[in-house]
Order: C-alpha cells, then sequence, then structure tokens
C-alpha cells in the first residue's frame, strides 16, 4: 500500500515579507494549487491514503477559496482517504462550518484515534493541547501486530518539555509504532525513532521565504503489509525554490568583479529563472573598492523570480599604510582612526565616505 | 623664468609695439591711454590664453575686448628664458578660439620646439591662470588675495599628495551635500522623511491589538456559535430519527387502514355493480356490453331514421302531381316522343324557311313574266316603226324610181327601204332574246315552286299525324306549340316519376336503419321499446355506471392484491402503534423549528466569518505596513548611519585638512611677516593665518577680518601675503612678476616702502612694473 505524508502547507499564508501585494497573491495561489497537483499525483500512482500532519492552513480563519480548493481536490479523489491532524496554526475546527465533511476525509481531536487503513495497517493521531502533549506517549494504546502509523504534529524533542507543541520522542519509543508522520519541522527529516520505526518530518510543500530554502515535497511510503516494512521517498514536489547564496567578496575592488563573483556562485548553485534567490556578500572589502550594490541587484533582478541582494560585507582598512601618509587622506585617516568616540566597525563606514567624496565618486 | 622682449603685433590699442625687458625692475610708466593694463594682459593671454571664452559681455569676454579698432588678426610674440634655455612663443589670435594660432621656437636653434604646449603658463608655473592672478599678476582690481586649492597644495609642499588637498573644497562640499540629502533635522532629509513615513505606518500598525482583541471574540462567538450548530445538528439528528421510527410505525398504520379501506371499498362497488346488472339482461357481460358511446351514437342514428321516414311524405307527390302522372302515364304509355317532336320542330323550321324561299321564288317569277312581256313589246314597238318606215320608202322609191328619170332616187329610197328592214331586224334581236330568256326563268321558278308546295304538304301531312297520335292541336300556325307540350309532359312525366322514386328510396333506407338498430336493441336487451332511442340513451348510461363500478371494483381488486403480497397482512393486522410523549406531528413540527434555527445559526455563524475574513484582510494588510515599517526602520538605520558617517567623516576631514595646513601656515606667516614689516617698517599688528591661509588681525584682543582695515592697508597685505605664496610656491624658478599700478591705494609712507620693498624683491624676481604716475616712477628709481 502506498501513503503520502505531508504536511504544513500553510494555505493562505501572508507572503509579504518577500514579495510585493500582487507576487505574493500569486505566491498563495501556488500554495494551493501545489497541494491540488499533489492530490492529482495521489490519483495517478495509486496512492491510497494521504497523511496531512498539520498546519494545512496558516491561521484560523481561512479564505473560502483555500477550504474549496482542498474540500473540491479531497472530493475529486474519493478513493484516497485523507486523515487531516489540525497542527498550531490550524483553526480548531476548519470543516466545522461545512454542512456536509467530504466522505473520504478522516479527523483527529485531543484523545488519541485510530483508524483501520486495511486489516494490517493503522493510523493513530492526536491533536496537543495543553493538557495532552505531556501525557501523549504514556495513552497511546497499539497493538503490536499491526502496522502502527502515528500522527502528531510539533517540534521534536529528546527530553521531556513543558511545551505544548513539543514531542518526546524518547517516550514514544518501544510504543510499537513502525512510522511517526510528524509535522511542524519545515525541512525534510528522517531518522530512527527505534529499533522498530521511524520518525519523518517531510517539511513544508512549498517554501514560502528564505528561511525555507532547498527542496521541498512530500513523502511516499510504501508498505509492504505480508512483510511489516515501511519504505519511504522523498518526492520534491514545489514548483519553485528559494536558494541562499553566499558570495565571500574579500579582495574585489570592482563592482564587475563582485557581479562576475555572484554570477558564478548562483549558476553553481542551480539556480532557474523559477526560483527566488537570495545572495549575501561576506568577506572584507578595501575601503577604496568600488562596489555599487545598486547596479550588482539591477543585473541579477530579472535573472530570477525573486532577487534579494543582503551586502554583509565589511571594509578592511590597512591603517598601518597610512601612518606615514603626509596627505590630506592620510590625515584623515589618522584622524578618523584615533577618534575614540567612534566605533571600530563604523571607523571603516566614516573612512569610506570620506575617501569617496575626496575621489569625487557619487556618496 | 624671465621675459626678454615682446613684440605686438596687433593687441587692443597697442599696434606693432616692441619691448625689451630687462632683468630687476622693468620701470613702464605711461599716461592714461598709452595701454599699459593691454600690456599687461598681453604677456597673461601670451601664457594662458584669453579669459571668459564662454560670455557674451564683451567686456568679460577678452577675445572681443582686446580685439584690435582697426580689425584683423591680432596678436605678437614674447622672447622668454627658462633655466639656460631661450624661447620665442608666438601668438596669432582670430574671431574664435579654432583660429589661434601658436608656435614656439628655440631661440638657439629659431626651430619649432614642442618644450610646452598653448598651456604655456600652466606648464611654465604649475599653476592655472586663477592661481596667476592670486599670485604673480597684479592687476587693476586689486591688490587683495587668497588661498585657492593650486595656492594651497603649492605652499602645502610639506605633504606628500597634493591632489587630495585640491579635492578638499569638492570633497568637503559633497559631504555637506550627502549630509543635508539625509539629515533628520530638517523635514526635506531622507531621514527625517522616513521617521515621517514610519511614524504614519506605525500609526496604521497601532489598532492591531484592537483588531486582534476583536478577532479573538468574535472567533469565541464563532466557536459558540459553532457548538450552537453542532447542538442543533444533533437534535436535528435526533429527531429526524425518532421522526423516522415514527413514521415506520405510522406507514404500518396507515398501510392497515388503507387495507381495510380497499376492502370496504371492494364491498361497495360490488354491490353497485349488482344493481347496474339488473338494468341489463341476464347474463349479459358488462366488458363486452356496447360502450356509451356507441349507444348513444345508436340512439342518434335511430332518432335521424324516424326523423328521415317522417320526412318523406314531404318530398312525395302531391295528388295533383300523382294525377298528372297518371294521365301523361297513359297518353305516352312507354314512348319517347321527345326526339321525334324536336325533329318535327327542326322540320317545321326548314318548312317555314321554304315557304320563305317559295314566296321569294313567286315574286321573281311575276317580275320574269312582265319582263318578258315588256321586251316582247319593245320588239314589237321598233319593228313597226321601221318596218312603216321602209314601206314609205319602198313606195316613194318606186313612185320616184317610176317618175323620175334618173332612178336613182328611186333606188335610193328603195335602198333606205331595204336598211329600214333590216333596221327593224337588227334593232329587235335583242330583245327578243331577252323575252325568250325570260321565259326560261320564269318556266324554272314555276318547277322550284312546285317542288316546295309540295314539300309543305308533304311535311304538314307527316307532323299533323303525329300531333294527333298525341292529340296534339294540328293548326299549322300551333305545330311548333304543339311539338313544344309534347316534349314537356314527357320531362314533366319523367320528373314527377324521378321525385316518386326519391321518395320511396328514403323512406326505404330510413326504414331498413331503423329496423337495424332495432335488431341491435332487441339482440342487446332483448326487447324494443316503444321509444327505442330513449332505450338506447338509458342503455347507454347504465352501460358507462356499470363499466366504470366494474374498473373501480377491478382496479380495487389489484390494489388489495399487491397489498396483500407486499405486506404481511397478518403481522400488520397485529401491529400497534407504540405509544410516546412526542406525536409525529409534535416531532415534525419541532425538526422544523431546530432546521430553522439551524439555518440560523448557520448564516450566523458565516457572518462571523465573513467578518473574521474582514478583520483577517485588515490584519494581512497591517502585518503588510508591519513589514514595510520594518524595511522603512532598516533603510532609515542604514541612511542615519550613512548620516552619522558622513557627518564624522566631514568633521574629521575638516580637521584633518586643518591639521596638515598647520604644516605650512607658519612659514606662510613667517613670509607675509617678513614683507608686511617691510613695507610697513613696523611690527605693531599682530596678525593670524588660520588653516585656510586666511589672514586676520588681531586688535583688543578679538580677531578682526582684514576687510576692516583702510583700503591702503589691505593692499599691504594683499601685497605682503602674494610674496609670501610667491616664495613658498615658487622655491626655485623664481616666476616674474607682473604689477599693473598696484600702489595707486598707498599713503606716501606705505608707497616709499613699496618701492623700496620692489628693489629688494627684483634681486631674485624680473619685476615689470605699470603706473601711470611720474612719481613712483622717480621713487622707484631712488
Amino acid at each position: 500500500m502506498k501513503i503520502i505524508h505531508c504536511a504544513d502547507i500553510h494555505l493562505d499564508s501572508g507572503l509579504s515579507s518577500n514579495f510585493d501585494k500582487e507576487k505574493a497573491k500569486e505566491r498563495k495561489a501556488e500554495l494551493l494549487r501545489t497541494f491540488v497537483r499533489m492530490t492529482e499525483y495521489a490519483g495517478e500512482h495509486g496512492i491510497e491514503a494521504v497523511l496531512i500532519a498539520g498546519d494545512l492552513f496558516d491561521r484560523d480563519v481561512i479564505s473560502a477559496t483555500s477550504r474549496n480548493g482542498v474540500i473540491g481536490a479531497i472530493e475529486s479523489t474519493p478513493g484516497i482517504k485523507y486523515f487531516y491532524l489540525k497542527g498550531n496554526h490550524d483553526r480548531k475546527d476548519v470543516f466545522g462550518s461545512l454542512s456536509e465533511i467530504p466522505k473520504n476525509l478522516y479527523l483527529f481531536n485531543e484523545t488519541w484515534t485510530s483508524y483501520e487503513l486495511s486489516e494490517k495497517i493503522r493510523i493513530y493521531g492526536l491533536e496537543f493541547n495543553s493538557v495532552n502533549s505531556a501525557s501523549a506517549a504514556d495513552t497511546l494504546v497499539t497493538d503490536p501486530s499491526d502496522i502502527n502509523i502515528v500522527m502528531l504534529h510539533g517540534q521534536e524533542s529528546m527530553s521531556a518539555s513543558d511545551k505544548t507543541e513539543v514531542i518526546n520522542l524518547k517516550s514514544f519509543r518501544n510504543r510499537n509504532i513502525d512510522y511517526m508522520a510528524l509535522g511542524h519541522i519545515h525541512s525534510y527529516k528522517n531518522a530512527e525513532l527505534d529499533g522498530r520505526g521511524r520518525y519523518c518530518y517531510p517539511g513544508c510543500l512549498e517554501g514560502r521565504g528564505f528561511d525555507e530554502s532547498g527542496e521541498h515535497g512530500f513523502v511516499v511510503l510504501d508498505i509492504d503489509e505480508d512483510r511489516r516494512s515501511v519504505a519511504s521517498e522523498f518526492i520534491t514536489f514545489a514548483s519553485r525554490r528559494f536558494i541562499n547564496v553566499d558570495v565571500d567578496i574579500t579582495g574585489l575592488d570592482k563592482t564587475n568583479t563582485i557581479i562576475k563573483a555572484v554570477s558564478e556562485k548562483t549558476d553553481a548553485s542551480g539556480a532557474t529563472t523559477n526560483d527566488c534567490v537570495r545572495v549575501v556578500l561576506t568577506g572584507r572589502t578595501d575601503i577604496e573598492a568600488e562596489k555599487n550594490d545598486a547596479v550588482i541587484s539591477k543585473t541579477f533582478e530579472n535573472r530570477y523570480c525573486l532577487f534579494r541582494l543582503y551586502d554583509e560585507s565589511a571594509f578592511s582598512i590597512d591603517y598601518e599604510s597610512y601612518s606615514a601618509d603626509r596627505s590630506l587622506k592620510g590625515e584623515f585617516i589618522r584622524a578618523v582612526k584615533n577618534d575614540p568616540t567612534v566605533s571600530e566597525d563604523k571607523k571603516a563606514e566614516v573612512i569610506r565616505y570620506g575617501i569617496k567624496a575626496l575621489l569625487g565618486e557619487e556618496l | 623664468m624671465r621675459l626678454i622682449r615682446c613684440n605686438i603685433m596687433n593687441f587692443g590699442t597697442l599696434c606693432d609695439f616692441h619691448y625689451d625687458f630687462s632683468e630687476g625692475i622693468n620701470r613702464i610708466v605711461r599716461g592714461n591711454g598709452f595701454g599699459k593694463s593691454t600690456l599687461a594682459a598681453f604677456i597673461r593671454i601670451m601664457l594662458y590664453g584669453f579669459e571668459g571664452e564662454g560670455k557674451r559681455d564683451s567686456l568679460s569676454r577678452e577675445r572681443k575686448f582686446y580685439e584690435p579698432w582697426q580689425g584683423g588678426n591680432y596678436g605678437g610674440d614674447i622672447e622668454f628664458s627658462v633655466g639656460e634655455k631661450c624661447y620665442r612663443v608666438t601668438r596669432t589670435f582670430g574671431k574664435k578660439a579654432d583660429s589661434d594660432t601658436f608656435e614656439l621656437r628655440d631661440m638657439r636653434t629659431n626651430l619649432v620646439v614642442g618644450d610646452y604646449s598653448e598651456r604655456l603658463g600652466i606648464e611654465l608655473f604649475d599653476m592655472d591662470s586663477d592661481t596667476f592672478r592670486r599670485t604673480v599678476f597684479v592687476g587693476q582690481d586689486g591688490m587683495e588675495t587668497s588661498v585657492n586649492d593650486t595656492i594651497n597644495g603649492r605652499i602645502g609642499a610639506l605633504v606628500d599628495n597634493t591632489d587630495d588637498l585640491d579635492a578638499y573644497e569638492k570633497a568637503k562640499a559633497s559631504l555637506e551635500e550627502m549630509i543635508n540629502s539625509l539629515t533628520p533635522r530638517r523635514k526635506t532629509g531622507e531621514v527625517s522623511k522616513l521617521t515621517e513615513r514610519i511614524t504614519s505606518l506605525e500609526a496604521d500598525i497601532l489598532p492591531a491589538g484592537e483588531l486582534e482583541k476583536s478577532m479573538e471574540s468574535i472567533l469565541e462567538k464563532r466557536n459558540a456559535e459553532e457548538e450552537n450548530l453542532r447542538q442543533l445538528r444533533e437534535e436535528k439528528d435526533r429527531l429526524a430519527t425518532k421522526a423516522k421510527e415514527l413514521g415506520a410505525y405510522m406507514e404500518i398504520e396507515t398501510g392497515k387502514e388503507r387495507y381495510e379501506k380497499l376492502l370496504a371499498d371492494r364491498d361497495i362497488k360490488a354491490k353497485e355493480l349488482e344493481e347496474y346488472r339488473k338494468e341489463l339482461p341476464k347474463g349479459a357481460d358488462i366488458n363486452a356490453f356496447p360502450d356509451s358511446s356507441e349507444l348513444r351514437t345508436l340512439a342518434q342514428n335511430h332518432m335521424k331514421a324516424a326523423s328521415e321516414l317522417s320526412g318523406t311524405r314531404l318530398i312525395d307527390l302531391t295528388d295533383r302531381e300523382e294525377e298528372s302522372r297518371l294521365r301523361l302515364r297513359a297518353l305516352y304509355g312507354n314512348d319517347d316522343p321527345t326526339e321525334t317532336a324536336e325533329k318535327y320542330i327542326a322540320l317545321w323550321r326548314d318548312i317555314k324557311e321554304r315557304e320563305r324561299e317559295k314566296i321569294g321564288k313567286e315574286e321573281i317569277y311575276g317580275k320574269a313574266e312582265d319582263e318578258m312581256l315588256r321586251e316582247t313589246a319593245i320588239g314589237n314597238k321598233y319593228r313597226g316603226i321601221c318596218l312603216a318606215i321602209a314601206l314609205i320608202f319602198l313606195i316613194s322609191g318606186v313612185v320616184l324610181f317610176m317618175t323620175t328619170d334618173p332612178i336613182w332616187p328611186g333606188l335610193a329610197a328603195c335602198g333606205i327601204a331595204l336598211i329600214c328592214v333590216i333596221f327593224s331586224v337588227v334593232l329587235t334581236a335583242p330583245h327578243r332574246s331577252a323575252a325568250k330568256q325570260r321565259n326560261k326563268e320564269r318556266d324554272i321558278l314555276k318547277r322550284d315552286i312546285n317542288l316546295i308546295n309540295e314539300r309543305i304538304s308533304s311535311v304538314n301531312s307527316e307532323i299533323g299525324d303525329f300531333l294527333r297520335k298525341y292529340d296534339k292541336d294540328t293548326d299549322p300556325d300551333m305545330i311548333p306549340v304543339s311539338l313544344r307540350d309534347i316534349i314537356n309532359e314527357r320531362e314533366m312525366l319523367l320528373g314527377l316519376e324521378s321525385k316518386k322514386n326519391r321518395a320511396k328510396e328514403a323512406a326505404d333506407k330510413a326504414k331498413e336503419s331503423m329496423d337495424g338498430i332495432n335488431s341491435f336493441i332487441r339482440e342487446k336487451a332483448g326487447y324494443v321499446s316503444e321509444d327505442p332511442a330513449v332505450q338506447l340513451q338509458h342503455l347507454a348510461d347504465v352501460s358507462d355506471k356499470a363499466k366504470g363500478v366494474l374498473r373501480s371494483y377491478e382496479e380495487i381488486l389489484v390494489s388489495i392484491k399487491e397489498f396483500e403480497s407486499e405486506n404481511d397482512i397478518e403481522a400488520i393486522r397485529n401491529t400497534d402503534v407504540p405509544k410516546t410523549d412526542e406525536s409525529l406531528a409534535d416531532i415534525t413540527s419541532r425538526l422544523k423549528e431546530v432546521t430553522e434555527l439551524e439555518e440560523e445559526s448557520s448564516k450566523r455563524l458565516s457572518s462571523f466569518d465573513k467578518r473574521n475574513d474582514e478583520l483577517a484582510q485588515n490584519l494581512d494588510e497591517i502585518a503588510e505596513k508591519r513589514i514595510e515599517r520594518d524595511r522603512l526602520k532598516d533603510i532609515r538605520d542604514e541612511k542615519q548611519k550613512a548620516y552619522d558617517c558622513c557627518v564624522i567623516a566631514k568633521e574629521h576631514l575638516v580637521n584633518a585638512k586643518e591639521t596638515l595646513s598647520s604644516r605650512y601656515i607658519k612659514p606662510i606667516l613667517d613670509k607675509f611677516m617678513y614683507y608686511h614689516t617691510m613695507i610697513t617698517g613696523q611690527n605693531t599688528r599682530e596678525y593670524m593665518v588660520d588653516a585656510n591661509i586666511d589672514v586676520s588681525v588681531r586688535e583688543q584682543g578679538m580677531n578682526r577680518s582684514v576687510m576692516q582695515l583702510s583700503k591702503g592697508l589691505r593692499d599691504v597685505v594683499g601685497l605682503s601675503l602674494r610674496m609670501a605664496f610667491i616664495d613658498v610656491m615658487f622655491p626655485q624658478e623664481k616666476p616674474v612678476l607682473i604689477l599693473d599700478d598696484p600702489f595707486v591705494n598707498l599713503d606716501r609712507t606705505n608707497l616709499d616702502a613699496a618701492e623700496k620693498l620692489m628693489r629688494i624683491i627684483a634681486k631674485d624676481y624680473q619685476v615689470i612694473f605699470f603706473a601711470a604716475r611720474e612719481e613712483t616712477e622717480q621713487q622707484i628709481e631712488i
């Protein structure tokens, strides 16, 4: 039997921190479209169940478009069972206002609920609250002869915590769990739980910002009921990626050489026109280097879906080389250097402005 | 550098002017209008070219100003020495710069050399025209001077690189411009603008807390409503289940009632059917019994046939007609004289035509007879006359013949008599022929007339016999009438007999129809009443009702059968509806009520969702503003940082400049004081030179601008400062000093000192000194 495990779709996310209003709107639609595509994938690849391990929606109040899109996708694949466990972003009862919940949608609540997916496969789920999270593992009762899949939404932890969204993995060891379908962490992680089972975060279905960079998608479980084995495979499915590229510009003293370095790094990252790219300039450039961030940004802004340039590089200055310089510049640099009221970081900036002014460059 | 000679071809007021310069002081003392300033300008322009090239004002634009009055090209040459070398520079000037010429020759070889270009002054003195004016060239515009970047750089020979000193003013201005554009102190500054925008955004963001509270409140209400809705749905489900259960019982009860009603209906219909059967012949099959429509049609047909039968009396012959028919039948029997009568009518018409022909012929006959008689009479008349004449002439001839001799008269008369005889024959011959012809025609007509008469007589006889056979008038004049009567009577006979036959046929048909219907009635009802139509109507009514009752009866039987097959009759009979506190009606009513409440609750829930959507949208907008605020804050911080850096950079740049300048302030001040003391002969005033080489005088404990001194003292300060600059700027190759009437503002004491100074200076510098006053020359010469 094949099962999809996904989580953290975060439909109706704001997305305005990286995108302007129009692009944020498009990206919101992309999130929904990717979820619908996943259900189509499920239909086309013989998937029998889809586990949504929390945060299907980003907020308590969801838009009619998202609600209808999700319901429509579920109803249009009636042969697939959907198990939806609410996360910390989901509203308490997203489908409550519906007069009729789709027949193939199975929900959980704040006590352990189990569904028999087949004669040998059981799906368990618990939605955390401030009371049940600490004792979650203790209240879970499973049959060791079954293939037990447990759905939870929270931050993994190896120790007990009083935080609601924390899953104490240690407490779930030796509970006859074959696969823990988790949600909450936005990047893919698959690790051993105990001698029998594994726990897995599929990550979010689509990245929403540069803090969710890399490949995103869902996990397909292939369960051999006779052999009692659960194999999993991560499927890259996001429509576009967020890619962070650090470019060390130490020693580069001209804008065009910096552009060349950025271009080499972004090309090496495999970024395509479909991707969102953030470049962080690092390292130190000479105080007299010619570096124009606006020109660098302009060069790349049409090359990618989204381009952001963060200049975190610093200026380097060799005070020693100016110690005997009896020019105005030398005098100026010494004056700044010897000013105790200016911090060391600021001194380089001050000197750069002064030198640019003396060189007649645009400040 | 030293000037040797100048030759002016044409330049301003000067024309073909030559002057040999000596070492030391060159006094050129001429009256006003000679062209002293023009000569000074010539030397400067030969070194630097014209100034004010872009200006329109002819006074400011030197090219125009020094254009020779007599017109044409102008210019000249200057011979000068630099180190060991001597050169001659020749320049000619046109209307525009591109028509100027420049040539530099080595005086020893007289060859054109490229040691210096058109920028001769800059290359010789390493200073531009402005610096030249501020130092070695004292024009009529005054002795006062100040430093520029070049002087700063040159007098700052103690520093390594003077390029950035040259750029100091621009750098400072650039930083100030940046500081002004960024300043948080003024509304126009970018930092200030950003702060204003951030403040505005923060004001917009402020209601976020309230909105979130509202949203939480609405969410609570929504959740409560959701709970209410859930409870309503549970209640609805409970009621629906109960209604369904009660409905099932009610369905059994209804079925039971229905079954019993079917049985009762069956019995009622069976009784009704029995009653109707009595109306019908015994053993009659109701289903096979004619339909009411058929019976009603038959009743109508019967009534129609009876009506038709009585109607035949109206179309039968009247007694009189019958009498006529019998009379005519007796007269004509089976004969049909119509054809014969019509033939005789035609014959009679022919006879009449013959009679009219006969009358015509008889008239022609009479005329022919008259014609014959008339022609005979005319012939006879002519013959008598001719014969009488012939007789006369014969007698006369005979007489004459006999009496007279010659005989010819007698012969002639006899001849005439003969001619007359011949003439009588000739004249009467046509008349006799015509009479004969008329006679012949008359005979033919007579024969035709006779034939017609015979024919008329024969026909009249034949028609008369025919008429007499049918007892008709045979009078010849009445023949056609009689013949027409026969035809008419024969037609009348046929018409009467036809009418009689039609009446008989109709009566027979109606009777036959009635007999058929009566037979049908007898067959279906067993008897025929006096009024079969009424009997048929009654049967139709009975048939209708009996068939309807029978159909209902059979349907009821089918329903009973179906019900019995579908239901367990025994179980139904034994099932009793359980007693409950709520009747089905109550439950249904309550269900309706709960459904309405559910709808209202759903609407409220939708309303909460809608409001939440609006709030979420507002919060989204606020979130966007928050992001925008943070972004602007970052930008503002960057700008503020840039502003701070620029402020610090400017401050340190100024300090650096001052520090650097301080290294050459003292040499300048020393030189200045040396020259100043030399001119004034005293050192009572305390002068100060700042880092910008601005000279001020300290009096009564305060620094005062030299602008507050008299014009004469300002000139002394200016000359002293110029000499200080020159001394510092030209430590090696000394330039030529050009002074265009510089001491006009000095009093006698200072003038003497200045002249003394000139002599001392002349030891190191070549001095070109222009003056208008004679005493100056004399003084200098002393």
